[in-house]
């Protein structure tokens, strides 16, 4: 009896961690076909001149959003000056706006040069990771 | 996903967290978990029991975490376990800490009193231990998702007083 329930235990265990497995992979893959298109679906309304700018995807409810992305993106942002824009999108009050950027979960961060999109994260992207983002837009925009 | 440590940049002003006491915690949580599975319905409601007491430490008294302090007075000061500072979002697992551990306790409770439902103290003990594998593992909140497409498919955007 018991190795019969250490046989679940370890197959429940080897699902969960295939499950984890595929959904990284299927995220990072939504991300690359996303970021593969020329041109954004839909592009949120700013007055910026800014060569780059950051759309910020949450929603109300999320605690993650509130309080640790979007102080990472403004302070990340702030470096950069006029050169990014940050726009705010509630991701259920702009559900299209969502939906045209697959974003299946917030926070989701969009970085988008003109009329390409240049990156995707879905998920809480790291300080250095949109660091390193935006330069990198800003290195392709020149 | 979380912000790990390369270089210094703007967002250095924010709080960074070492992140590996949280996942040992969390892994403890697994270990404990299976433990009582396999060992049956008395031995593992005493494990639960254990499980949902360390949750409450982790959550109320957090240097009393007997798993934290391993972690960070043992297996780090011997090099055994490496020092990961991120910036993580600690209040939602706080909540998540909470309602583990109550999860955990009444899990326990229909084990020892009501062996006909340990199939569902099993299944919710199971379901937080998904969600505490899934952090632990890929820093997926399970509970992020689903309340998001909780709130986008009942167009429900109403701020709740805990956002999780």
């Amino acid at each position: 009896m018991p190795l019969d329930r250490l046989l679940v235990v370890l197959l429940i265990t080897a699902l969960i961690v295939l499950t984890g497995l595929i959904l990284r992979w299927w995220t990072r893959r939504t991300a690359a076909a996303v970021r593969a298109r020329l041109s954004p679906l839909l592009h949120p309304t700013t007055e910026t001149t800014a060569p780059v700018t950051l759309l910020n995807f949450s929603s109300p409810h999320c605690g993650t959003c509130h309080r640790v992305q979007k102080p990472l993106v403004e302070q990340v942002s702030a470096q950069f000056a006029d050169q990014v824009a940050v726009v705010e999108v509630d991701a259920l009050a702009q559900a299209d706006l969502a939906r045209a950027y697959r974003v299946l979960t917030v926070p989701s961060t969009v970085i988008l040069t003109g009329n390409r999109v240049q990156e995707v994260n879905y998920g809480l992207a790291s300080a250095e990771t949109l660091d390193r983002q935006l330069r990198a837009a800003l290195t392709a925009v020149g | 996903m979380n912000t790990t440590t390369t270089e210094p940049c703007a967002a250095d002003e924010l709080q960074r967290y070492d992140v590996v006491p949280r996942k040992a915690h969390q892994y403890a949580m697994i270990v404990l978990i299976a433990a009582g599975y396999v060992a049956g319905a008395t031995v593992g409601a005493w494990l639960l029991f254990v499980a949902a007491v360390c949750m409450a430490l982790g959550r109320f008294w957090r240097p009393f975490d007997p798993f934290r302090v391993l972690t960070t007075a043992v297996l780090q000061p011997a090099g055994l376990l490496p020092r990961r500072m991120v910036h993580e979002d600690r209040e939602t697992r706080r909540i998540a800490r909470v309602v583990g551990g109550i999860v955990f306790t009444l899990s326990g409770v229909l084990l020892l009193l009501l062996p006909g439902l340990s199939w569902l103290a099993w299944t919710l003990t199971g379901l937080v231990g998904v969600m505490i594998l899934l952090d632990a593992a890929f820093d997926l909140c399970a509970l992020c998702f689903i309340v998001h497409h909780y709130a986008r498919l009942t167009g429900n955007s109403r701020v709740p007083s805990n956002p999780a």
